[in-house]
């Protein structure tokens, strides 16, 4: 069951890049706890969600798309000099002058000039499937291209695929400032997103991942520099530890959809995953179940991505649903109540809140790791952040001629404002 | 690959636009779309017969004998006239060797005849002949107060009207800005021969902002100018580095403008470069990377003499090349932010760009651009001079006699340039006083309330 990976833009082809490399290293790691044989149908079963494997070298199941060439090169020879995998070619799509930031300009003028291209790239990739489970598309939320390319590329897989499964990755930028003009571009995006075109959207906040790389330095010394690299592994590792097979029958994307995000209001995903030793650490890293999963319970709980260092929750952070993916050992006999312990939504049954993959087999050189994607009010900071900021910049009227000169309209910002803050009232009151 | 066209006019725009292209040809085998114009001979010829002759073909090149004689309608009307149509086939040209073109870079000065003038006028060209390349950058050299050119106030607010309403992004550079710098950093280099600072320390060769590698056997005031276009040069090098090397966090030149531009006619920069050179000595550590934060908002490394601190920013880009990490400009911009006043509703404005190569000769650099309402005084001083002229009519005559040239256009103009400076006044005195509250979602049903 396959799943191909749309990138766009220059952070949604370094994290896709970054996560074929997490999703590779992975399976081909030597410190996995189990038996040969068992392995050898894990890492066939992985190889194969992201890989096709019909060459000397496994080729990653992906598009490229961006308005430049640079950064797909870049892309591309990253994968080349790992000698183990590769992006297949031809299934990059380059066209245009760069989008500048300007998110109409990237879903008004790039996207509709881009879709036929990249849908028919999209259908060669699933041709070299057995089974297609899903796309992934991989793209941020601050820029010009991931955000408005990405947006109107989603809504066209959609209109293509009705029945397929779309999960789209965003990265949200930093609250204070990576481009002047992010919080209109998140707005329009994740306004796109929720009018039609994926089936939920995981979000990774670069204040979240930088929190997690801050106190996990490199070697064990003091705070050491943090680079986009270094944000896009944490991203990665959560976004693999989710996605890889459970073993035994892996459960489809749909199924997961399904469970996570019924309902167009609520289609807004995060991710925690514990725990995070430091490098020089992790080889003596040990932490039983019971204890990890409570400490994931309480990072949920008090909304922080570090798996240390943060303050105890006070009030209570709702959920629609949540998925556990336990990874190592003992696994199938982990006690996950720990985790289950916090409301749900009024319409899911007690049972059915928390529903939990296990797999025996040791993720990224832990003993026992969990990721936890969960529905909830975690979104939220996020999400108000980015909407109080284009309001302010909307009621001031500032650069809205640079929106308008590619073709939207005021009307549409409002009705995008609307959108989202039904997102925001959504979430809310869960 | 997205593609610039860079079209330098009058004696200061190719001058710095030679330097650019001879800088650019070291550091990396550069794309060379360019259009040189000028209307005297000197300049152009001089760059065919070094090493850029091989560099360009003459179908880049439209020049004439006379010269504008410091007349800005002389170079708009005239010659604007007169080359129009050579000039857009040469642009044509250049246009169709790109995939993707992305933008018109104009290089000019604002005090002369041609460069304004000339300048002036491509602008409208390139704006009604590529209506679909919607972003024109200029950087535009101003001139000091007690610049040679007595006319030089004329036609600086003339070409100011047409930047205002034409190009979509400017940077200013004042002539006086460079030469202090030079001053400064030439200073410091005597000190040191001299033995003044106790240490050995000296400025590495050619990691001097105004460093040319030419100047044997120039006289000192050109060598002074080659100094202060050096600077400048490295200016373009440093804001199109994103175009020739790799980085994490690319920013081209219409990135800038759609985030350091909130509203149309307020598109001015004010432009400030750290380091302004590295020290030999081995005992001495490079300045730190903090230090380069803190010096690039100091007003002593800017490139035009303004006051951002006293004034209100809409919006700052900071453009980063070398070993500097992500989380070292964050740090910085959290250290710096408390001593600038942003604009209420655009407080986070930054935007930031990381480059993996440095300049040649230093390990890492920092440009920053800042739109800052502070830029308004530069225009007032420009029409307190230009209305000390006006006011006693003179020299007018040399621009009335000029074809198609009116009174109307200097009233115009200087109307133009005062209500700019209006409008960013107008800025500086907002205070958030009207709050309008968000948009809210009706309790019974989804229906929106807009108040």
């Amino acid at each position: 069951m396959s799943i191909i990976t749309v990138q766009i833009g220059q952070c949604g082809n370094q994290i896709g890049t970054q996560l074929f490399s997490t999703i590779y290293d992975d399976i081909f790691s030597k410190d996995t706890g189990i038996q040969a044989s068992k392995n050898e149908d894990y890492m066939d079963a992985a190889l194969n969600r992201f890989f096709s494997c019909e060459g000397s070298v496994p080729e990653a199941r992906a598009v490229m798309v961006d308005m430049e060439q640079k950064v797909i090169s870049q892309a591309v020879s990253a994968a080349k000099r790992t000698g183990r995998w590769r992006f297949a070619s031809g299934q990059q799509y380059v066209r245009g002058s760069g989008s500048g930031n300007n998110w109409a300009r990237g879903f008004a003028a790039h996207g509709p000039r881009a879709s036929d291209a990249v849908l028919d790239m999209l259908r060669h990739e699933s041709e070299k499937c057995d089974r297609a489970d899903g796309f992934l598309f991989a793209t941020s939320l601050a820029g010009g291209t991931g955000s408005g390319v990405g947006a109107r590329l989603c809504a066209r897989v959609r209109e293509e695929h009705p029945r397929a499964v779309v999960v789209c990755h965003a990265v949200a930028p930093y609250a204070a400032g990576e481009v002047a003009v992010q919080s209109y571009n998140a707005l329009l995006t994740l306004a796109s997103l929720r009018r039609g075109g994926a089936d939920a959207v995981v979000l990774s906040a670069n204040d979240d991942l930088h929190a997690v790389c801050a106190t996990t330095p490199r070697g064990g010394g003091g705070r050491e520099p943090v680079s986009f690299d270094d944000l896009n592994a944490v991203a990665c590792r959560q976004l693999a530890a989710a996605l890889l097979p459970a073993e035994g029958a892996p459960p489809s994307l749909s199924d997961v959809v399904d469970a996570l995000a019924p309902h167009a209001d609520y289609r807004l995903l995060s991710m925690r995953h514990a725990p995070q030793p430091t490098a020089a650490a992790l080889p003596f890293t040990e932490v039983a179940w019971t204890p990890l999963l409570r400490r994931l319970r309480r990072m949920h709980a008090a909304t922080s991505a570090r798996d240390e260092g943060f303050e105890r929750e006070s009030g209570r952070v709702r959920s629609v649903a949540d998925l556990l993916t336990v990874r190592g050992d003992g696994a199938d006999d982990a006690d996950c109540d720990a985790i289950a312990d916090h409301r749900g939504a009024v319409w899911a049954p007690p049972g059915e809140r928390v529903r939990v993959r296990r797999c025996r087999r040791r993720y990224g050189g832990l003993r026992r790791s969990a990721v936890l994607v969960s529905n909830s009010q975690a979104v939220l900071g996020t999400v108000e952040g980015i909407t109080e900021k284009a309001w302010r910049l909307f009621a001031s009227r500032a650069y809205l001629h640079q929106y308008v000169a590619c073709g939207l309209t005021e009307d549409d910002f409002v009705q995008s404002f609307a959108d989202v803050e039904q997102v925001i009232h959504s979430y809310r009151h869960l | 690959m997205s593609q610039s066209i860079l079209i330098q006019i009058g004696q200061c725009g190719n001058q710095i636009g030679c330097r650019f292209w001879d800088l650019a040809l070291r550091e990396h085998a550069a794309n060379n779309k360019a259009v040189l114009v000028d209307m005297e001979e000197g300049v152009v010829n001089a760059a065919l017969k070094g090493p850029l002759g091989d560099v360009f073909d003459h179908k880049q090149f439209i020049t004439d004998v006379s010269g504008s004689g410091n007349n800005w309608a002389v170079g708009n009307r005239f010659y604007g006239r007169r080359y129009r149509e050579a000039i857009v086939e040469s642009v044509r040209r250049e246009a169709e060797m790109c995939d993707a073109l992305q933008c018109f870079f104009v290089l000019h000065s604002m005090g002369g005849g041609t460069g304004s003038g000339v300048g002036t006028a491509i602008l409208g060209m390139l704006r009604d002949e590529f209506p679909d390349v919607y972003n024109r950058f200029v950087t535009a050299v101003f001139p000091s107060a007690d610049d040679d050119v007595i006319t030089s106030p004329y036609n600086s607010i003339l070409a100011l009207k047409q930047l205002t309403e034409v190009a979509e992004c400017v940077l200013p550079i004042e002539n006086q800005a460079l030469q202090d710098i030079c001053t400064r950093i030439s200073k410091f280099s005597s000190q040191s021969k001299a033995g003044i600072h106790t240490s050995a320390a000296k400025i590495k060769e050619g990691s001097a902002v105004s460093d040319s590698h030419q100047g044997a056997g120039k006289c000192s005031v050109q060598k002074a100018f080659d100094s202060m276009n050096n600077i400048v040069a490295n200016l373009l090098l440093n804001l199109t580095c994103s175009a020739r090397f790799e980085g994490s966090l690319n920013v081209d030149l219409n990135e800038i403008s759609m985030n350091l531009v909130p509203f149309p006619r307020l598109h001015y920069l004010v432009s400030s470069m750290a380091p302004l050179y590295s020290l030999t000595d081995v005992n001495i550590p490079q300045r730190r990377l903090d230090s380069m934060f803190g010096d690039a908002f100091s007003p002593a490394h800017q490139l035009i003499r303004a006051d951002p601190k006293h004034g209100l920013y809409l919006a700052c880009a900071l453009m980063v090349r070398g070993k500097a990490q992500l989380s070292d400009v964050r740090r910085n911009i959290e250290r710096i932010k408390s001593s600038l006043r942003f604009v209420h509703w655009n407080q986070e404005g930054w935007k930031t760009g990381l480059c993996a190569v440095p300049p040649t000769g230093q390990p890492y650099s920092l440009l920053t651009l800042a739109n800052n309402t502070c830029i308004e005084k530069t225009f007032t001083d420009l029409v307190v001079r230009f209305n000390r002229l006006y006011k006693r009519k003179a020299h007018l005559h040399h621009y009335l006699t000029v074809d198609g040239m009116e009174v109307a256009e200097f009233d115009d103009s200087l109307q133009s340039v005062q209500s700019l400076i209006a409008e960013y006044k107008d800025l500086q005195t907002t205070r958030q006083s009207i709050f309008i509250p968000r948009l809210q979602v009706a309790a019974s049903d989804y229906s929106m309330q807009y108040t």
